[in-house]
């Protein structure tokens, strides 16, 4: 027997290098097979997953015991686990897990739907045996260049940094600051360095990209279906999933929007392209749920292989129930902040009558209204409803010379529609706020208090709407 | 260490000598792309064994195929081809999970050669090739133990299509993939 744990090879579990299964049928014909996958289920037990019904399956119903045959994929190290198949699951957690897995790779090789989970066959770990010495002893400088790449610079101490976002999360004042406040603190505590976190759109069936970092400017309203890709599939079945260094097949699926682009001006560059890394090694992402209701995706990747570790799924999982309470708890407290009975009438101003200065920039802006979207100098802004909510904050400007606005005058307004209960309005708020901050500096959404904000010009603006952006046929 | 093929017991029968060869180009041809090679085995209480083996060779009747193994890390093989001589062995291309299995039965096991080495060393560039695609550091695959080697020497009674997918487990005629 050797001194490992389960734990303790979880890099084998990274799925890198193929696991040999051996087995035996019951004439005595050995079988050796490949596999792409074995997941960790306890201290005790691996599981496997199955798409057919093969040889292996058939051995193990005669012969339940087999020999596994694990490569560690940074230092190649060879672990050989004696195994006993107990059972193949159908159903459950596990199951759901692995097939949720399975569904990721399916939709990144488009065989979604025909590829997909027969079964988690599970193992009982009889013997983790004595490592074989598969090295030959290698020279000094060979073996430095083969080191793993260093962690984070700082002292790791999950429950430090736990503590730390807890209080960066108690003291955000806002959506806005709250992203800003715990993608940084997991930069800076753990070398997290590329981030998103997506919210659901009105429609509930897409994901758009609320905050990045580590991508520079642009990403922001970037979409992703539900179900599709990595952060979509996270979506939809709610589990987090951690995926390691692929083949080429398996990159990183960049989900954006399978929207079949119609001829003309009016779809062109309407897509943002969703924040990533070209040469993603690792990605990690979880689902934001509170209170039954998934209220966002957080998500991480690196360029380094093995960046995140299985504690570090654990890890953010924790962090990711306590972060999906305080985005919950902020707006629903945004929620029950904007509607005051004696609220003060907003302030108006006078707006400047000055002719716009060289410095001063202009943009033009067209709204599409068959698909409610916005765009500035031919480029595409925003859709849904925060276009429709800077459309009417356009207007109110324009007409009643007023520059503040309730939460509470947005959600009385029809044509915006909000839904009546849990609109995200502060989500799409801050949507808003930060596709102006990239697009159009000088349009800026400032709060100023509970339930209300500003809309600050330091530009001029020229407004157009249209029905659609079809090309009009010469009459 | 065992220089004769040892007396196996008998098993089920082997392609005939007037049949059509199990082995074929096509494996020859995967095994020259750089393969990552499993030996399967099994003791007299049917528990099974494996190891890594590091280079292969198709014998020109594609009725006879040698594997060959590090001799360090092959006791309990041995042991069961001394027994038993069932063996199978897995052909796979890491980076795309082309595969075959043979399956056969032990005809000789013996020391390899200067000569096998020879054949052993480019089955072994490949194999580190193939890791290197996968994102293992080529200096760590080189230092797979691999030599001094044990020849296994089959008889090829079946070869069997082994890529993931509908079609995996399909006995190939002819071993064309």
């Amino acid at each position: 027997m050797s001194g490992h744990t389960l734990e303790s090879l979880w890099r084998c579990f990274d799925g890198v290098v193929p696991t040999l299964l051996s087995t035996c049928d019951k004439s005595g014909i050995p079988n050796v097979s490949l596999l792409s996958n074995v997941s960790y289920v306890d201290s005790k037990h691996v599981a496997v997953s199955r798409q057919f019904f093969n040889k292996t399956t058939k051995n193990l119903l005669e012969n339940p015991d087999c020999l596994a045959v694990m490569w560690d994929p940074v230092d190649l190290g060879m672990h050989r686990l004696r195994l006993r198949f107990v059972r193949s699951e159908t159903e459950g957690p596990l199951f759901d897990s692995m097939a949720t897995r399975i569904q990721v790779i399916a939709s990144h090789v488009g065989m979604q739907g025909i590829f997909r989970l027969v079964a988690a066959d599970v193992f009982e770990v009889v013997a983790i045996e004595e490592d074989p010495a598969v090295h030959d002893p290698a020279p000094v400088e060979e073996l430095e260049i083969l080191q793993p790449e260093p962690g984070p610079t700082e002292e790791r101490s999950e429950l430090w940094v736990l503590h730390r976002l807890q209080n960066e999360m108690r003291g955000a004042p806002n959506l806005d600051c709250l992203f800003e406040k715990v993608l940084g603190t997991l930069e800076e505590t753990l070398g997290f360095e590329h981030s998103l976190v997506l919210v659901p759109d009105e429609s509930g069936k897409r994901l758009v990209t609320i905050a990045s970092r580590g991508y520079g400017q642009g990403g922001v309203g970037a979409e992703v279906p539900f179900g599709e890709g990595l952060l979509g599939i996270v979506a939809e079945k709610r589990k987090s999933l951690r995926l390691c260094p692929m083949d080429s097949a398996l990159r990183y699926g960049r989900a954006v929007r399978g929207r079949a682009v119609d001829q003309g001006a009016r779809d062109l560059g309407r897509e943002i392209p969703l924040p990533g890394l070209q040469s993603a090694q690792s990605q990690l992402a979880m689902p934001l749920v509170a209170g039954g209701e998934l209220v966002g995706v957080l998500a991480f990747e690196s360029p380094r292989a093995h960046a995140f570790e299985a504690w570090h799924q654990v890890f953010l999982d924790l962090l990711a129930d306590r972060f999906a309470h305080a985005v919950a708890d902020m707006l629903e407290a945004n929620d029950s902040a904007s509607a005051p009975d004696h609220e003060p009438p907003p302030r108006s101003i006078s707006l400047p009558e000055v002719p716009a200065t060289p410095t001063r920039p202009s943009y033009s802006l067209c709204f599409y209204k068959n698909d409610d979207c916005i765009f500035v100098d031919g480029s595409y802004l925003v859709r849904g409803v925060p276009a429709r909510i800077l459309w009417r904050l356009l207007n109110v400007v324009e007409r009643e010379s007023r520059d503040e606005f309730t939460n509470r005058e947005l959600r009385l307004d029809p044509w915006l529609g909000l839904p009546p209960i849990r609109d995200n309005l502060e989500s799409r708020l801050v949507l808003l706020r930060r596709r102006l901050a990239e697009r159009c500096p000088e349009m800026k959404l400032t709060p100023r208090g509970r339930g209300r904000f500003g809309l600050e010009l330091d530009c001029t603006l020229s407004r157009v709407e249209r029905a659609s952006a079809s090309i009009e046929p010469p009459s | 260490m065992v220089d004769r093929s040892p007396s196996a017991p008998p098993g089920p029968a082997l392609s005939s000598p007037e049949g059509p060869p199990p082995l074929s180009e096509d494996i020859v041809e995967l095994i020259a792309s750089g393969v990552a090679v499993s030996v399967g085995t099994r003791d007299e209480r049917l528990q099974p064994e494996a190891m890594l083996g590091i280079g292969v060779r198709v014998h020109p009747d594609f009725r006879t195929f040698t594997v060959y193994v590090p001799e360090a890390l092959a006791a309990a093989t041995v042991k069961n081809l001394q027994h038993n001589g069932e063996i199978a062995v897995a052909l796979a291309r890491p980076h795309d999970h082309k595969s075959v299995q043979i399956k056969g039965r032990l005809r000789e096991l013996r020391r390899a050669t200067e000569a096998d080495r020879d054949i052993q060393a480019v089955g072994r560039s490949a194999l580190v090739e193939q890791f290197a695609g996968i994102g293992i550091p080529r200096p760590m695959t080189r230092r797979l133990v691999w030599w001094p080697s044990l020849a296994i020497e089959i008889d090829v009674r079946h070869v069997y299509q082994q890529t993931p997918g509908p079609g995996a487990g399909e006995l190939l005629a002819r071993g064309g993939l």
